[in-house]
């Protein structure tokens, strides 16, 4: 199945092209025939699970697609564990939010429109997990892209959804920007755009460049170890800056006091802080030395830097996909569209895709530290600032938009500091209980027809199951033992530990205990206390069976799929996905025992403030007024970008509008007006000259006539007259 | 010089001529144009009666001719003189001049 | 002698043609004609035609004269006093009749004529009446259809037409 599992993404897409053409008119059979072939992409991706599972080596095929004399470009597929985990992920949301759609739709009157895009998009997305180069990869993020344009504006009669739609695709747009020049510089650096070439240019550059990790792996392998990205930040950074000589020179000073009798050694393993790898590191280099493959490992690094910048280029256009800082903020207004949109695209999948791209530039991220460095920071940035502003947003579909937007930042922090299965599998997690969470929310919106928590309350009694999966999934959120969110969590904090990257594991905490906060703070205003709005109280009721299985589905989902990533367990996740070398570290008790207790006091302040109500919000609202309206009015980023870059932007088309209509149209016109005023002239020269010349003609021809009818008299005597002075004449001439 | 020669009667003749082309020309009469013609006849009988004379006096051609002349001289007079009493029925006058139908 | 009397005549006949030609009375014309015509006879008698001269006479003056003497009086507007006789082409007229005079008095002039010795048989009405049917005969007989058509057409011409009275 491996081999044909290019297939995957063309059942949705078949889906999309048959409703499209021809089962527009039908939405019952529309939807069925959609949830039927997403159901089947499912079933021949969880074959493939399997398939890898036994037998985890990469499959890739590919088909030279572009070939220049000495470029060639392959367009193909790659399945790694990694693949096959998204595959599942992806369509196991996608089937769910398709069987959720039913219900939520009705009544909709273009409802089989909706589930041609879904499974367009699903087809995007499909596509983009399996390709093997990351220009086939740049197509299907191009396609995906547009697919989540055309959702979330698809109530696109609101001009309000019309605009989120549009502010989507232009922030991620502009992020794809930084995609592509950092795909044309990694394919200009390296020659290759497949991934596998790629990941093997690049070890053999290191090599070249006699930079080797630890010998955990051979072949200098790199691991996913916490150490493996960044050693501390700082420091590395300017060892990077330093030329080759004096980092030998203070590595010598430290280390080992042998010499090696070669002219210029090599030394500049960024990644290691401990002094036996570096002594290991010399020994290999000095073995290796000779005078040409000092040009070798000066040309290697060099590459090594472009790959470097190119790598943090392609993570530009991740930020824009995954909402990250700076583009961030395109996903909060997604929320207009329809809910099931918001769970798979803003959930599980498109903003997965940042992540997972991330996740494939993995060995960029390994050799470059600079670029490590940027992704962890952006990532954590991202976390507390999204994490800070969902504390106060009333929108239940933004609280849960600013969750994902931090829950994201957490994996892309993660990536940067080497955390390759980690921040997997916390995508893995919280694609199951992000997804419910919008869902859930999903359903109390379409039984109370408002979106205000303000205007919620007390709804568990009215919508039971709905409110025990969105407490589930809440828990999950929240990071509790033993729920599946606990264990990804714990993962993320073991690899900022382990690396010694305090500052990380700090920001990592404190977005803990804010998203552990704001979920309760959610979840108690919405299902508990008494209800705010009697009359949309009243109104509630739980959604029907096609709503709720899906909730109870992924409710099972994010309880257990965690498990798969126990640290106890000898064959778990770690061991499937990972890059360069499994890795099995020993779970850190105290410090899952940290991670509980941040997350029971975050949901114990939103128990106090929102249930008991014996802290009061509104005192809190009050007391940190300032604060509280930064946060509220989301650091004033729109403002700002509709400040410094819209509005310019429109400014300048609105001078370039009445350039045109100044200059163009009056050229245009101009012409016109010319061509009206010569035909003008050519008529007159017509009438004068022409005509005048015919008529003139034909006056010469009446005045002749005029004159020589005169002799015409009629008149007898004068022809004889005429005769006799001829006969003069004749006469006269013959006697001459 | 007792005699008249020929040239005498043929100046003769050209006067007559030229005195009835003056008529001819120049009167406005109807009659009076016919007159003028007559006139001119009889200048040519003059001349082919001298030549009859002075050149060929055996035959006497010319004086023949003459005959003939006088004879159409005639028939001419009275057809034209028809056509002037029906002139003169139709228009009241005979002036030539204000016969000028066949004209502009 | 005779060239005198030639003179004579050849005057007469000379003033009458202009008068006929000139005066403003139309009768007056028709009457100089016929002192033109004696004038000529005489001329005739001259040029030893004497039965030219009768015919002439008898013919000319007799018939054509009197016929238009006629066709004036049937003719004659009380008007006619008063309305110029001669056309406005009296000028041209007058220079291009001087040229062809001139032209013909030259000619005339200039032509060697050749004069014969012969002379003119001795009774001329009996030649001229043998020579009209044997030698001339017919031209004799062509002209006495003209006379008849001429007789013929001159009536019908003149004819009153009954519709026209209406």
């Amino acid at each position: 199945m491996v081999e044909y599992s290019w297939i995957i993404p063309l059942f949705p897409l078949f889906s999309f092209v048959m409703i499209v053409f021809f089962l527009n008119r039908n939405n019952k059979v529309s939807s069925y025939f959609a949830c039927a072939m997403i159901l089947v992409s499912f079933v021949l991706s969880l074959k493939v699970f399997f398939e890898v599972l036994a037998q985890p080596e990469p499959y890739m095929a590919f088909v030279n697609w572009l070939v220049w004399s000495d470029f060639v470009l392959p367009m193909g597929i790659y399945i790694d564990p990694l693949a096959a985990v998204m595959l599942i992920v992806v369509t196991v949301v996608s089937s769910l939010v398709h069987i959720y759609s039913i219900g939520y739709m009705h009544g909709d009157p273009i409802f089989a429109r909706f589930f041609a895009y879904l499974g367009l998009f699903s087809f995007s997305m499909l596509g983009l997990v399996i390709a093997g180069s990351y220009v086939l990869v740049l197509v299907f993020w191009e396609l995906v892209g547009f697919t989540s344009y055309i959702l979330i504006g698809f109530y696109f009669q609101k001009k309000i959804a019309a605009d989120a739609g549009k502010k989507a695709f232009v922030t991620t747009k502009l992020a794809d920007l930084g995609f592509l020049l950092g795909l044309v510089l990694l394919i200009f650096a390296v020659g290759t755009a497949s991934l596998p070439e790629l990941n093997e240019k690049i070890k053999s550059l290191k090599v070249d460049a006699g930079i080797v990790d630890e010998s955990h792996g051979s072949h200098g392998a790199d691991t996913d170890h916490g150490s493996a990205g960044i050693a501390h930040a700082e420091e590395i950074y300017h060892e990077f800056e330093q030329t080759p000589e004096d980092v030998l020179a203070k590595s010598t000073h430290e280390t080992v006091s042998e010499t090696p009798t070669s002219e210029k050694p090599d030394h500049g393993p960024p990644m290691m802080g401990h002094e036996e790898e570096i002594e290991e590191t010399r020994v290999i280099a000095a073995a290796a030395e000779t005078h040409d493959e000092s040009d070798k490992k000066e040309e290697a690094k060099h590459t090594l830097l472009l790959i470097g910048i190119a790598g943090i280029l392609m993570f530009m256009g991740a930020c824009g996909k995954s909402a990250q800082f700076p583009f961030h903020v395109w996903l909060p207004d997604a929320m207009e569209g329809p809910t099931p949109v918001s769970a798979l695209i803003h959930a599980a999948t498109m903003v997965a895709a940042g992540v997972y791209l991330t996740a494939r530039l993995m060995a960029v991220i390994l050799v470059s530290p600079m670029m490590g460095l940027v992704v962890a920071a952006i990532g954590a940035i991202t976390a507390l600032l999204a994490a800070s502003i969902g504390l106060v947003q009333n929108d239940i579909k933004r609280v849960l938009a600013y969750s994902t937007v931090s829950q994201l930042g957490y994996m892309i922090m993660v990536l940067g500091l080497g955390g390759y299965a980690a921040g997997t599998f916390h995508l893995f997690t919280h694609a199951f209980f992000k997804a419910l969470l919008f869902l859930a929310a999903g359903s109390v919106i379409h039984a109370v027809h408002t979106n205000d928590i303000q205007n919620m309350g007390g709804l568990h009694g009215k919508m039971k199951i709905t409110s025990i999966t969105f407490l589930i999934a809440s828990l999950s959120i929240s990071g509790i033992f033993p729920l599946s969110g606990f264990w990804s969590k714990d993962e993320i904090f073991a690899v900022a530990f382990e690396g010694g990257h305090y500052i990380f594991l700090a920001a990592a905490i404190l977005a803990a205990f804010m998203t552990a906060f704001y979920m309760f703070r959610l979840y108690f205003m919405t299902f508990t206390g008494k209800p705010r709005d009697r009359h949309a109280y009243d109104h509630a009721h739980e959604s029907p069976y096609n709503m709720t299985v899906p909730l109870m589905i992924l409710a099972v989902l994010s309880i257990f799929a965690g498990w798969w990533g126990i640290p106890w367990l000898q064959s778990g996740y770690a061991s499937f996905v990972f890059f360069g070398a499994p890795h099995h570290a020993e779970p850190n008790l105290l410090l899952m025992g940290c991670s509980l207790v941040v997350a029971l006091s975050g949901i114990g302040l939103a128990y106090l403030m929102y249930y008991k109500k014996s802290i009061s919000a509104e005192e809190m609202g009050r007391k940190f007024r300032g604060l509280y309206t930064l946060l509220y009015n989301k650091y004033y980023f729109d403002e700002f970008y509709m400040a410094v870059i819209i509005n310019p932007v429109y400014n300048l088309m609105e001078k370039m509008f009445r350039f045109d209509l100044a200059v163009i149209d009056g050229t245009v016109d101009g012409v016109g007006k010319l061509t009206l005023w010569w035909s003008w002239a050519k008529e007159r020269f017509d009438t004068i000259v022409v005509d005048g010349a015919v008529n003139g003609l034909g006056y010469l021809s009446l005045g002749m006539g005029n004159i020589i009818r005169k002799t015409q008299t009629g008149q007898l005597q004068t022809y004889a007259l005429v005769v006799f002075l001829g006969a003069v004449v004749l006469i006269f001439m013959k006697f001459i | 010089m007792a005699e008249p020669t020929l040239l005498h009667y043929l100046v003769l003749g050209a006067v007559l001529f030229a005195l009835g082309i003056f008529g001819l020309l120049t009167r406005r009469n109807a009659i009076g144009v016919l007159m003028a013609i007559e006139l001119m006849f009889n200048a040519a009988a003059i001349n082919f009666v001298a030549f009859t004379k002075f050149v060929a006096p055996e035959e006497i051609a010319g004086q023949i001719f003459t005959i003939f002349i006088i004879t159409i001289a005639a028939a001419e007079a009275a057809v034209g003189l028809a056509i002037v009493i029906l002139i003169y029925r139709n228009f009241k006058g005979i002036e030539v001049d204000n016969i000028n139908f066949m004209k502009w | 002698m005779n060239l005198l009397i030639f003179y004579i005549l050849a005057i007469m006949a000379g003033v009458s043609a202009l008068m006929v030609v000139t005066l403003k009375n139309i009768f007056h014309s028709a009457l100089f004609l016929v002192l033109t015509l004696f004038s000529i006879a005489g001329i005739y008698i001259l040029l030893g035609a004497e039965f030219l001269a009768g015919v002439q006479v008898l013919i000319y003056v007799g018939a054509i004269t009197i016929l238009m003497i006629f066709a004036i009086m049937l003719t004659y507007q009380i008007s006619n006093k008063n309305i110029r006789q001669v056309n406005e082409q009296k000028g041209y007229a007058t220079i291009i009749v001087l040229l062809f005079f001139i032209l013909s008095l030259w000619t005339v002039l200039k032509t060697a004529w050749p004069v014969s010795d012969g002379s003119l048989p001795e009774r001329n009405t009996f030649e001229l009446g043998r020579q009209l049917l044997s030698t001339y005969v017919i031209p004799f007989e062509v002209v006495s259809v003209v006379l008849l058509v001429a007789l013929i057409g001159a009536i019908i011409i003149s004819r009153r037409d009954s519709q026209e009275e209406n």
